[in-house]
Parts: structure tokens; C-alpha cells; sequence
């Protein structure tokens, strides 16, 4: 808690900045570009691997399908992969129908400005991310003990990270509890920030850790194969 | 359009001077708004708002930078809102970077912090810009005056997020050792 004297001094230190020179502020206004990194040598590894671990499974898919006595129609919409299939791969890695089939819909997006994205949600909770790129992917959390077991997880104090590397920089995450409250638990001391029903971003300070970034992606993709189980796709 | 040519419309009682405007600047006036008050309906009242304010001041002002103009009234505007507002519903970017500038201010009360002038630490601080270099600038007057985050500067920049908390806990000192040099009177 600031000391309301020093607190005064602050608030006219914040409003004197606001008379600087226009040309300052002008200079500062005009500045605004997006520049396109350069992709990290250790992300095309990544990528590469992807694409290697992909092609292996579906030779190995191949191999095993021109083996096997025909199947039983599958009822699910596609029939281009099995649901057991799909639980062995990771999200980024899946068929892109059905990735783009957990994408937030543009209709539930309010808002768009400099890839921060606002939107409610209403009825029961749900998960919702994203790797940076300004799309959004969720889904449903059917059950409480996930839930709690998430938010156990959450109480910890390895969820975050300061200072941190860039290997997971971009993915966010984040719950909504189906009654306009998002939370961006992302200060486990605190019980994460809560916004009624907009994602609040996280502090620049303050990301996801890798730990639980790799729990946090693991726990999506629970959730999907149960909701692909279920026929959902 | 150029600034010049929007400030001529507004002269010129040229209804067209709001949409030129909004077209120019309504999205950065915008994101401003937000960053300071985090609710993007405020942000868009600060908005009409700021159009609404340069209509009545223009005739009689005629700023050489429309952009830097308008700013000015909507950051005042939305930090009134926010003041009203804060006791309900914290910006915890807002409050972060309080912080951050209590780090410039010295315990003293003398000078500048006791007859808190208007005016007078605007002066310190432009004389304090105008010995940096421009990406130093850019970055403490996106911080201080846009309210933007770290993130947000370091990709408007291309600059690593460590780089621009670097350079501002380094112009934060530098600031802070000129306030206390210039800012007490003799």
C-alpha cells in the first residue's frame, strides 16, 4: 500500500507526463509497426519434428489399415482418423477440421484490437487458448474433478514464471466459468485475475511457465478426446 | 489525410473532420483509452468524447500535431474516468506502473513535489526526453504516456520484452537523478 502522500506525488508525476512536448508524443504515435520476427532456429526444429512424428503415424496408420479385415462403418462425421488416433497427437497437430472446430467463433469475439480478443461466455466452463497467432481455441470441462484438479494444480506456485524463455511465450490460457468470469491464472498467490468475461492478458512480468504450460496443454487435450469421444466432432 | 488538412476541417466547421479523424486515429485513441481504463465501452465514450472536445476547441486551437492533440485529451479524459472508477475496479496495469514511477520521486518534499505545479516537472521531463536517444524516447513515452505494456512495446519496436524492462528501470533512474538535480529550487 503507497503512502497517500507519495501516492499525490505520483498521480501529479503521471498527469505531468501527460503535458510533455506533442512532438514527443507524436514521435511515439508514428512509431507503431509490426515487424515479423525471426523464427528461432529451435521452432523450425520443433516444426520439422512435427511433420516427421505426423508422417510416421500415418504410415504406421497406412501399414496397419491394409492389414486389418474391413471395419465397421465408423458414425462419428469423419472417417479419416479414429478417436484413439487423435488422443495420441497433440493439438497443434491435428487435423485442421478439427482443430478449426474448437476455434472461438468470430460471432462470440466482441472485440479486436491488437490481437486482444474479448468475448463471454455463458453456460458451464470451459477452456479457452491460444498459441499467440490471435485465434482462439475452447472447450468444454464436463467434469468437476478436472476442474478442481486443474485449480489444485493452479494453487502451486510453479505455474508462472519471471524472466522467463520463449519456448512457450506465445501460449495463453485461460478458464471461463460459464457466468461472464474469466480468470488468467496467472498468479497463483492471488487465486489468478478475474475480468467480467473479457481475457485479461497477462502481465508482461508474468507468464506461463513451461511446467505448466506442458500440464495446461496435456489437460486440453484430455478434454478433447473426451468431448471427441462423445461424438461432439 | 494530413494532420494540417484535418485541423483545416474542423476550422472550417466540415463535419467530414470527425470521420477523418476517426479514420486517422480512432483505433490508437482507442487502445490508449483501453489501456488506462481496460473497459473497451469507457474507451469508446473517451473516444466520442475526444471527438466532441476537439470540435469545440478547434477554432481557436490549431495544434501542429493532431495526433499528439488528441492523445492529450483522451488520456486526461480517461484517467478522470479511471480516478472516478478505481475504487471499484483496479487496473492492475495502471497500478504497476504507479509503481513503477514512485521510483523517480524522492522522499523529499521540497521543490517541484511541494508546490506541485502545473507545469513545472513537464518541463524537467521534457528536457529529460530531449537528451535521449529516440528509441529510449519512444519507449518511456509509451510506457508513461500510452500506458502501453511491455509486451505491446516490445512488438511495436521489435525489441525484446527483457530489453524494453531493462531500459526502463534504467530511464526510471536517469529520471529520477534529474528530478532530484533540477527539480528543487534554489
Amino acid at each position: 500500500m503507497i503512502d497517500p502522500n507519495k501516492q499525490k506525488k505520483i498521480l501529479y508525476m503521471f498527469d505531468e507526463i501527460g503535458k510533455i512536448d506533442d512532438k514527443y508524443i507524436n514521435e511515439a504515435l508514428l512509431c507503431e509497426k509490426k515487424a515479423v520476427r525471426p523464427v528461432k532456429f529451435s521452432r523450425l526444429l520443433a516444426v520439422a519434428a512435427c511433420i516427421a512424428l505426423i508422417s510416421v503415424m500415418l504410415l504406421t496408420m497406412i501399414s496397419n489399415r491394409s492389414d486389418e479385415a474391413p471395419q465397421e462403418p465408423i458414425t462419428q462425421p469423419s472417417d479419416t482418423k479414429n478417436t484413439e488416433d487423435l488422443i495420441m497427437i497433440t493439438f497443434t497437430e491435428m487435423d485442421s477440421d478439427i482443430r478449426s472446430s474448437f476455434r472461438v467463433p468470430t460471432f462470440d469475439i466482441t472485440e479486436d484490437v491488437d490481437g486482444k480478443y474479448s468475448f463471454l461466455y455463458h453456460g458451464g466452463i470451459r477452456l479457452i487458448w491460444t498459441y499467440g497467432n490471435g485465434v482462439y481455441y475452447s472447450v468444454a470441462v464436463s467434469d468437476d474433478n478436472d476442474v478442481k484438479a486443474l485449480k489444485d494444480y493452479l494453487a502451486n506456485d510453479k505455474t508462472t514464471d519471471f524472466e522467463r524463455g520463449r519456448e512457450y511465450g506465445d501460449f495463453r490460457f485461460y478458464i471461463s466459468y460459464g457466468n461472464g468470469i474469466t480468470e488468467t491464472p496467472y498468479l497463483s498467490d492471488n487465486g489468478g485475475r478475474f475480468s467480467d468475461g473479457f481475457l485479461s492478458d497477462y502481465l508482461p512480468e508474468v507468464l506461463p511457465s513451461d511446467e505448466f504450460a506442458h500440464f495446461v496443454q496435456t489437460f486440453i487435450e484430455k478434454c478433447i478426446s473426451e468431448r471427441l469421444e462423445e461424438g461432439w466432432y | 489525410m494530413q494532420d494540417n488538412e484535418i485541423v483545416e476541417l474542423f476550422w472550417q466547421r466540415e463535419q467530414t473532420a470527425i470521420l477523418q479523424t476517426s479514420a486517422k486515429y480512432g483505433k490508437s485513441l482507442e487502445n490508449t483509452s483501453y489501456a488506462i481504463l481496460h473497459s473497451w465501452e469507457d474507451a469508446q465514450e473517451c473516444v466520442q468524447d475526444t471527438y466532441f472536445a476537439a470540435w469545440n476547441s478547434m477554432p481557436t486551437d490549431r495544434p501542429d500535431y493532431l495526433g499528439a492533440y488528441l492523445m492529450k485529451i483522451i488520456r486526461n479524459l480517461s484517467l478522470n474516468l479511471y480516478r472516478k472508477q478505481h475504487a471499484q475496479k483496479r487496473n492492475t496495469g495502471i497500478t504497476l506502473i504507479y509503481e513503477e514511477l514512485s521510483e523517480c520521486i524522492p522522499d523529499s518534499d521540497e521543490g517541484v513535489f511541494e508546490s506541485m505545479e502545473s507545469g513545472a516537472l513537464a518541463k524537467i521531463i521534457n528536457s529529460f526526453l530531449e537528451g535521449l536517444d529516440k528509441e529510449k524516447r519512444i519507449v518511456f513515452v509509451r510506457r508513461y504516456f500510452y500506458s502501453d505494456s511491455v509486451k505491446d512495446i516490445s512488438d511495436k519496436l521489435s525489441i525484446s520484452e527483457s530489453k524494453v524492462k531493462s531500459m526502463l528501470m534504467r530511464l526510471r533512474r536517469n529520471l529520477a537523478e534529474v528530478i532530484s538535480r533540477e527539480g528543487f529550487y534554489d
